[in-house]
């Protein structure tokens, strides 16, 4: 976003401690280098070589205790407000880009880090993140649920997110221009408006099983399809004689709609109209019109059954419970699910399964390791290190800061 | 503004060679990877973070953030956002190191010449023993008597904070270099003037910030 900023300029940046060059030194050492450097990984942003903070990072790294090293950059607000963000920025969108607007996904990734909570909360917590200030719209019906004035202010105010933000309990959905009601499914950034603006708008729904998948298994459609599995969920909407070709769906098609259209029943009462985010719980059930959500009788969004006459004898969505097709021994293996995974109902259900697989995690790590060692790591090739790695992040209880914290200074990130 | 663009004429040539000479300012693309070898990557492959090259270009943001900080501007002045708003579209999008092309390359000399104005403007309001980077400079003098050793002693604190090293020899040269070019463009008169040394220095340092290792990681 190009960010348009004419007013409050004085508010300016975090500020940094004055640096003053020591020009009568020499080059710095190995051990100054590598100190830098997991502090310009961790925050994104140079740092003068004769900072202080160079200086208490070697004595760390001489005592061997690398993680107070990074410790030490983690401190740093740019951490936050720099390379969490353009993570989570990636993870909000359609588009995959850091070039997006702050918006309230990307608030809760950088919440939920910098307090230290359960990363799990990400996709079955009911809270969000706002901030405050002088110049910052913050009502919340017309800057927070039907817009993202809220957030493009912060971003244009360039407030300091790591300390401004504050965590709110309780998703919330306009019901009216003056009315809301208490989100009856919240699942952290899975029911943010960003996320449901970007994969619950128009379609089918099905794309916010792929993107969930995506963004927070490390997995695209098509390495989790399987021809092999249960094709009773698929939706009437998907022609099994496709160029009047059964094979064709048999061996294409049906791969990636047994596990997509399983799963997509948890989101079977939700829509997002270019404004907000609606559940049929809660909107005035109708013409999709604004805060009015179209649904059947039965809650049921249109859009999971419409286009049915294409193969009547397909999967009509009647409730919003979803199976978990990815359970044949290659997913098994792929997602490692853990708990009560066959299936269940609602948004919260869908994310609880997700989160609490042993995928999640490592997804975790290879996402921070890509973001911090500025390097990809391909899970399948390195799935006893990833999974290593993914057992540090929940032997931590799952915190997102502890794991920056251990993934940049690993020997594979910084060699 | 008039003389903003001005400058920029002097800027941005310097930038380019400082971009294209002081290839030894970050580590070469190539380097350790034996593509033909391993045949595991098209040659035709530029995706730094698919090569594995542990070395990223500096997003929009982080190249505004990091200018502040390595600058000891904590507070970003209007002119310096009004820049950065100006040509965010031109700066990176990621931090692929292929995104570096010439748009970049002229929008983070743009974005480093305000923040550096930024700078001086800072610094020449201090007494001389507390500036960080130019304690030796008069600025109350022009140009001519700016000595070599003046400039040296802020090309190596500037090189310490922005690239985070010392400057080589071959960059020091080059940069010296600069100085008499920038001397020679001036008539004789304004080579007296006290702005001349300001001028040299805000386009030394936009130069030396917008340089490769100073807009990667």
């Amino acid at each position: 976003m190009k960010f348009i900023v004419w007013s409050l300029l004085l508010l300016g940046l975090s500020a940094q401690a004055q640096v003053k060059p020591d020009i009568s030194q020499a080059n710095p050492s190995a051990l100054e280098m590598k100190a830098r450097k997991i502090y310009e990984r961790l925050t994104g942003t140079k740092l003068p070589i004769d900072s202080p903070v160079v200086a208490q990072m070697v004595a760390a790294l001489n005592r061997g205790d690398t993680q107070a090293a990074a410790q030490l950059a983690t401190q740093d607000p740019n951490f936050y407000n720099i390379t969490v963000k353009l993570m989570a920025l990636q993870l909000s969108t359609r588009d995959e880009t850091i070039k997006t607007p702050l918006n309230d996904f990307v608030a809760s990734m950088i919440g939920v880090t910098r307090d230290q909570t359960d990363a799990r909360e990400l996709l079955t917590g009911n809270f969000y993140y706002m901030g405050s200030g002088t110049g910052i719209r913050s009502n919340l019906i017309p800057d927070l649920l039907i817009s993202n004035n809220h957030y493009d202010d912060l971003e244009k105010n360039r407030v300091n997110l790591a300390a401004n933000l504050v965590r709110v309990e309780g998703q919330m959905i306009a019901t009216s221009a003056t009315a809301t009601a208490a989100n009856p499914d919240p699942a952290g950034v899975i029911t943010s408006r960003t996320f449901m603006g970007a994969h619950a708008l128009m379609g089918t729904n099905r794309r916010l099983v792929e993107y969930t998948f995506r963004e927070f298994m490390c997995v695209p459609l098509n390495e989790w399809a399987d021809t092999g599995a249960s094709d009773g969920r698929i939706g009437r909407d998907i022609d099994r004689f496709p160029a009047n070709n059964h094979t064709t769906f048999l061996t294409s098609c049906k791969g990636c709609h047994t596990v997509m259209d399983g799963f997509r029943g948890a989101f079977a009462k939700w829509d997002f109209d270019g404004m907000g985010i609606k559940h049929s719980a809660v909107n005035t059930r109708g013409g999709a019109n604004n805060y009015t959500i179209a649904t059947d009788t039965r809650g049921i969004v249109n859009k999971m059954n419409k286009n049915a006459t294409i193969f009547p004898s397909g999967y009509p969505q009647n409730d919003d419970s979803f199976v978990n097709n990815a359970t044949r021994t290659n997913n098994a293996q792929l997602f490692e699910w853990r708990g009560s995974s066959v299936g269940g109902n609602g948004t919260k259900a869908f994310g609880t399964i997700v989160s609490n697989s042993k995928r999640f995690s490592q997804c975790m790590a290879k996402r921070v390791f890509k973001t911090v060692c500025r390097k990809e790591i391909d899970i399948n090739q390195n799935r006893e290190l990833i999974s290593q790695w993914g057992n540090e992040f929940e032997a931590s209880g799952y915190k997102l800061k502890a794991l920056f914290e251990k993934i940049a200074v690993k020997s594979q990130c910084l060699e | 503004m008039k003389n903003f663009f001005k400058s920029l004429l002097k800027w941005i040539p310097l930038s380019a060679l400082l971009f294209v000479g002081f290839n030894n300012c970050a580590q070469p693309v190539t380097e350790d990877y034996d593509f033909a070898s391993t045949g595991r990557i098209e040659a035709e492959e530029m995706d730094s973070e698919k090569l594995g090259i542990p070395i990223a270009l500096l997003s929009a943001e982080q190249t505004l953030q990091s200018m502040l900080n390595v600058t000891n501007v904590a507070t970003a002045p209007a002119s310096v956002l009004t820049e950065y708003n100006t040509r965010y579209g031109a700066l990176a999008a990621g931090n692929d190191l292929s995104m570096a092309n010439a748009p970049l390359m002229l929008s983070s000399t743009s974005l480093a010449g305000e923040v550096c104005n930024s700078m001086i403007t800072n610094e020449r309001a201090m007494a001389a023993a507390d500036r960080a980077f130019f304690g030796s400079v008069n600025f109350n003098a022009g140009i001519s008597t700016m000595s070599d050793d003046v400039v040296k002693a802020s090309i190596r604190g500037m090189a310490r904070s922005f690239w985070g090293r010392n400057e080589t020899q071959d960059e020091q040269v080059l940069l010296l270099s600069y100085k008499l070019e920038f001397t020679d463009a001036l008539a004789a008169n304004a080579r007296t003037q006290a702005a001349s040394s300001a001028n040299f220095m805000t386009a030394l340092c936009s130069a030396m910030l917008s340089s490769l290792d100073a807009i990667t990681y």
